[in-house]
């Protein structure tokens, strides 16, 4: 062979060569996990994104939401259901396949035209009338009319702030007395999801019908939420995230660094001058301290529009030690009680204590004390010796609250978790030492593995986590035992329990784990640990009752963070 | 330091570039890279003469360009190497061509005493259609000490900071009617080193400073032996291996959650037979049987009660290489087994691999095309792997070459079957697939050697852990990534009495298929830059030397947002020759006292000091670098 011919052989064979080797490779794309699918580019919930219902470009028209139709799977458009009138029905109607608001709109007001309701005639306006319904009237009067509609621009969420302007899914329409516009939309809660990818997910609330906003990006496994001006705070794995409360969207990047996995974050914003933002991070075992602009000017938004950092800065800290495991403290004035956990075994002697630190300088913590409570004698079913680990701290009554969950080396519960109360005004000794005024212990048949407390209208909520059964291979949760909600009168004694319940056993619903807790106008948003879903349960005088959760009448839990395979790790409350 | 190995002459026609290259201290064997890949880029670092410098394997493979070796913090403590980007359950690591990883593990090269080290021959690139599974990233050949027949014996004691205390102990001569070696080592480390504790600094508070901890639980010991034996029976050689190594150490934890009561025991024995032959007509012909057996056992910590594997791992490996015309035809066909026993189940496979491969050469052997093609089956899997490598000579010593191709790693039993810990198993698992290409520039003289060249890799299927609520994690296939980047390496004798040499890495990895916050960002673990350089200088009796080595600052979680800072560590040694072949050295470390963290956030050591004492009698290696690294 000459040497073209070499040349040309040369030359097909690496041909047939590059495309054999290259034809196998895997295209550059976006995934889409936990429950999403992707929808132009972009993973979406089918079953919580009203423009992506049950389908990709689905929309669901004005005034409708879209809601999961099964457990963690699709969803369908249905009409709002506003508020709720006396008759038990409710003020948004279907009226000939338009979702209606029969309290405001001028063809259909009072109810569905040709169903009761009235079509109003030339210059007249529909308002709402004292019973609840709609009435056609010459004038709105200090309402505002929106093209016949007498609407509250406050508080309406299909005319919020400005006619026409409706929030979307997920968020409510709040006052802004000092605002541009009477009204603005926001979420009522926010919910922070450990998941893969991390998630935060708005939550609008509602005596008649809670909803879930489709969930958006929110750091990497996001463990507490804060609020500060019209930002939400995202304490997430390496950095503390901003994002505008308004649509929760991301503000540019600054770099407010935090450790591996921050689980708290309150903001102090009591000073008129600067606001202080404080990050509890249990794998890094310490407290990080932010300063930044007072509440009053803290904003994410330019006056163009455009969204902005903050201003935040690092500005103290505290390390509390190898395996210490910091947890949510409580507040007493300028003193924080911070529950230490501990470490694996045998390193759990490093937490099992609640370090109480003076922020007199709210940027220098100073230790002013510890109450150890190893000497807390917990009760176990077999007589067997169990640590104290503290998860949570809350100031009620009068008393730091400290929430014991009582378990075994294997993290199994040992026995009944226990409630320990320590007074604040009580004096340390000499020492630093403080000791604890009462234990209660909380009753095991309905609680095991307390992990969480919230205050509720002067009483007490405790969130259980029960005795869980994993598979032992995949890890997937098979059984839960004993987990759930208290309410505790003010004398700790037990008023009530709820327990989380699939319809029924089967792989299609995951057992689930309460294990967060917030309460939100008055109802308590339970968050679960196996499935990312969110329980609504109603708060009476000495009862709980589920709003929304499993019921007979086929009702499903809101579903704020990817199902499957995420937690609940934070609820944050928008006052 | 690395060396270049490219162009090595074989017992085939491997006839490259005219340039005059350094042979290797020894023939090499079938599955050494020269031979299975003759045109892939590939470095070897050398631990003869250098001893008293190198206190592990791992650091001595952390010299090669493309390569980061994990060392969890001190000596003795665990080492795991990653190539190119692939994760470290993507290298295959080998000892004299048996896998010290399979199926069930990844190679802890800290298992690896560098006494029984003659050197480490190191493949980058995707190399399955050579070298069968697990070579995403490359290939990691350690070659042991060889056998002489000439009487020798030699020994070594080293003592030095951190409670450590170290030796070996060996002889090599006919024995049996062939050449025998016989090497015994053993090592323990207090491991109780002090360290800034500074988790304040770490989340960039203000004024923060450290506090100095003493690391507690991070001690090893260590021992085991060499046997070798090779017989020349009619023209046939006969080779016969055997390596056994026990461990126990403690597992300290991170710097934020120290584990003082985790510990971890292991053993290793590795036993092969191993007979070649050249027929008259050009036909080599290599068969070897070998048998791996390792046991692990871990406490403490997260593991509980305890943990264990018993892996067993055996195979017969054929290699074939016929010369015909300006073609040198190869092929390699394994058969084999793989069992592990462990806390989680007891899972066995069964291993088949045949890889075909042409080294074509052209224009009078000024060019050559080499193509592969590999075939393997492990336990339910199956793949293809070709490879396509080009050598092209080049005047004035210099060289060019070029490959593309697969890498396959089947998921491991852990990862299917066998929970660890909080890391649960997925049963759905899909392999991991590699595709490579890379370019390099090379030189060669009598006085330098010298390459740079840049790699591109895409990783597909890649196996990651995903958070699993409330405090699990699963394995999943999501993640495709690419890696790309640029190698040198160098190394310069202008005089006897100087050799200095480097190497320097800058790669890029990015997420190309991954879910919407890891999508475009940078793999966890995987630094920018690496580098290391060694200068030394001296006569015969008195060798100094200064070595500098350092990586850049490095992501360690998906987002891209926590960070590692990078570190640059210098250290210096003398070797002198007190008597004859008695030789005094010492060995610093560290020297400016630099706070670093390995990869997984455990601190690593400052500064150390080591005293050696080595003699070498008979035929034996010598110890000092000048005299073992001659050129030859």
């Amino acid at each position: 062979m000459d040497k073209r011919g070499w040349l040309l052989t040369l030359g097909v064979l690496g041909l047939l060569a590059g495309v054999a080797l290259t034809g196998c490779l895997q295209t550059s794309s976006l995934v889409c996990v936990g429950g999403t699918v992707e929808c132009n580019v972009t993973c979406v919930y089918l079953n919580s994104d009203p423009a992506n219902c049950g389908a990709c470009g689905n929309a669901c028209q004005p005034r409708a939401v879209c809601v999961p139709i099964e457990d963690g799977g699709s969803g369908q458009c249905e009409c709002q259901k506003g508020e709720a009138l006396p008759d038990g029905g409710t003020t948004i109607l279907q009226c000939n396949g338009t979702c209606t608001d029969i309290t405001t709109d001028p063809k259909n007001c009072g109810g569905c035209a040709g169903g009761g309701g009235a079509v109003c005639g030339s210059g007249q306006v529909c308002a709402p009338n004292d019973a609840g319904g709609g009435v056609c009237q010459t004038s709105c009067g200090t309402a505002v009319d929106c093209n016949g509609a007498c609407v509250t621009l406050s508080t309406d969420p299909n005319n919020c702030g400005a006619c026409g302007n409706a929030c979307a899914q997920g968020y409510g329409c709040h006052p802004t007395p000092n605002g541009p516009t009477q009204g603005a939309c926001l979420p009522d809660a926010v919910v922070a999801c450990i998941a893969t990818p991390g998630k935060v997910a708005p939550i609008f609330d509602s005596p008649v019908q809670p909803l879930a906003g489709p969930a958006v990006p929110g750091g990497n496994v996001p463990g507490g939420l804060g609020l500060l001006g019209d930002a939400l705070l995202v304490g997430a794995e390496g950095a503390l995230g901003e994002l505008a409360l308004r649509n929760l969207a991301l503000v540019a990047p600054e770099t407010l660094p935090l450790g591996g996995g921050p689980d708290f974050v309150e903001v102090d914003s009591r000073s008129q001058n600067v606001s202080y933002v404080y990050v509890v991070d249990g794998n890094s075992n310490t407290l990080s301290i932010f300063s930044g602009p007072p509440a009053a000017a803290a904003t994410v938004f330019m006056p163009d529009g455009g969204l902005q950092g903050l201003g935040l800065a690092v500005n103290g800290g505290y390390a509390f030690g190898p395996n210490s495991v910091p947890e949510p403290y409580a507040r007493v004035g300028n003193d924080i009680f911070v529950p230490l956990y501990g470490g694996l075994p045998p390193t759990q002697a490093a937490g099992g204590t609640v370090v109480r630190l003076n922020l007199n300088q709210p940027y220098a913590p100073v230790l002013v004390g510890t109450y150890d409570l190893k000497g807390v004698l917990l009760p176990t079913f077999d007589g067997g010796a169990s640590d104290p680990r503290p998860s949570q701290a809350l100031f009620h009554g009068g008393y730091v609250y400290v929430v014991l969950n009582n378990l075994t080396p294997s993290y199994q519960p040992a026995g009944p978790s226990v409630l320990v109360k320590i007074d604040p005004a009580q004096p340390l000794s000499d020492a630093g030492v403080g000791s604890i005024s009462q234990v209660v212990t909380l009753d095991a048949g309905v609680c095991l593995d307390a992990v969480s407390v919230a205050e509720a209208g002067g009483r007490l909520l405790v969130g259980c986590f029960g005795q869980v059964q994993y598979d032992p291979s995949t890890f997937a949760t098979l059984s839960v035992d004993h987990s759930g909600v208290l309410l505790l009168d003010t004398n700790d004694a037990l008023l009530s329990a709820w327990s989380p319940q699939c319809p029924d056993a089967g792989p299609a619903c995951t057992p689930p784990i309460a294990g967060t807790l917030a309460v939100v106008d008055g109802r308590a948003y339970v968050g679960d640990q196996s499935s990312g879903r969110l329980f609504v349960l109603d708060i009476g005088q000495t009862q709980l009752t589920q709003v929304v959760g499993y019921g007979a009448d086929g009702g499903v839990p809101l579903q704020p963070c990817p199902p499957g395979l995420s937690s609940v790790s934070d609820i944050l409350s928008v006052p | 330091m690395a060396s270049l190995a490219w162009g090595q002459s074989s017992s085939g026609p491997v006839l490259l570039a005219p340039v005059t290259v350094p042979l290797p201290p020894a023939p090499p064997s079938p599955e050494s890279p020269s031979q299975r890949d003759p045109t892939g880029q590939t470095s070897v670092v050398d631990m003869a003469g250098r001893r008293s410098e190198v206190l592990s394997t791992g650091a001595l493979l952390s010299e090669v360009p493309g390569a980061v070796v994990n060392s969890t913090g001190g000596v003795g403590q665990s080492e795991s190497i990653s190539l190119r980007g692939a994760p470290n359950t993507g290298v295959l690591v080998l000892l004299d061509g048996m896998p010290l990883n399979g199926p069930g593990d990844i190679a802890d090269i800290s298992l690896i005493p560098p006494a029984i080290l003659e050197r480490a021959e190191v493949l980058r690139g995707s190399a399955s259609a050579s070298y069968g599974p697990l070579a995403l990233g490359g290939v990691v050949n350690l070659v042991t000490r060889k056998a002489t027949d000439t009487p020798s014996a030699f020994g070594d004691f080293t003592a030095g900071s951190f409670g450590t205390f170290r030796g070996s102990l060996g002889a090599s001569g006919h024995v049996l009617g062939g050449t025998g070696l016989l090497l015994v080592h053993g090592a323990y480390s207090q491991g109780d080193f002090t360290y800034s504790y500074q988790p304040l600094v770490d989340v960039g508070v203000p004024g923060a400073v450290g506090m100095p901890v003493q690391r507690v639980n991070n001690q090893s010991a260590s021992g085991g032996g060499l046997l070798k034996q090779g017989w020349d029976i009619s023209g046939w050689a006969l080779d016969a291996l055997l390596e056994a190594d026990v461990l126990s150490r403690g597992l300290a934890g991170t710097e934020e959650h120290p584990t003082p009561n985790s510990e971890q025991s292991a053993s290793r024995v590795l036993a092969s037979v191993r007979t070649q032959h050249t027929f008259a007509s050009g036909l080599s012909l290599s068969l070897r049987l070998d048998s791996r057996r390792t046991t692990d056992n871990l406490t403490g910590g997260s593991f509980g009660a305890g943990e264990y594997d018993r892996l067993w791992q055996a195979g017969a490996t054929a290699d074939a290489a016929w010369p015909l015309g300006p073609h040198a035809l190869a092929a390699t066909a394994s058969v084999g087994v793989a069992s592990v026993h462990a806390t989680g189940g007891s899972p066995t496979w069964a291993l088949t691999s045949l890889s075909l491969r042409d080294e074509w050469l052209l224009f009078q052997g000024r060019a050559s095309l080499v193509g592969a093609l590999g075939l393997d089956q492990v336990g339910p899997y199956v793949a293809a792997s070709p490879k396509l490598g080009v050598s092209v000579g080049l005047p004035l010593g210099f060289s060019v070459r070029a490959n593309a191709g697969y890498g396959f790693r089947p998921p491991s039993f852990y990862e299917l079957y066998l929970p660890t810990g909080t890391l649960g198993v997925n049963p759905n698992l899909q392999p991991e697939r590699s595709f490579s290409v890379d370019g390099a520039l090379v030189y060669a003289s009598r006085w330098a050697t010298g390459s740079v060249g840049g790699f591109w890799t895409r990783y597909q299927d890649l196996i990651t852990y995903e958070y699993y609520p409330p405090f699990f994690a699963r394995p999943n296939n999501i993640s495709v990534a690419d890696a790309w980047g640029m190698e040198a390496e160098a190394r310069v004798r202008p005089w006897p009495w100087l050799d200095a040499q480097g190497s320097y890495t800058l790669q890029q990895t990015e997420n190309v298929r991954d879910v919407a916050p890891y999508f475009g960002k940078p793999l966890p673990y995987r630094p920018a830059q690496l580098g290391s350089a060694r200068i030394a200088a001296g006569p015969d009796w008195l060798q100094a030397r200064v070595q500098v080595q350092g990586r850049s600052s490095v992501t360690v979680n998906r987002a891209g947002i926590l960070m590692l800072p990078g570190h640059v560590f210098v250290g210096a040694g003398v070797d002198v020759v007190l008597w004859k072949r008695l030789t005094a050295s010492l060995q610093v470390n560290n020297i400016f006292n630099v706070q670093g963290q390995d990869l997984d956030g455990y601190p690593l050591p400052g500064r150390a000091v080591f005293a050696t004492l080595a003699l070498a009698l008979g035929e034996a290696a010598p110890t000092t670098a000048h005299e073992g690294e001659a050129p030859r």
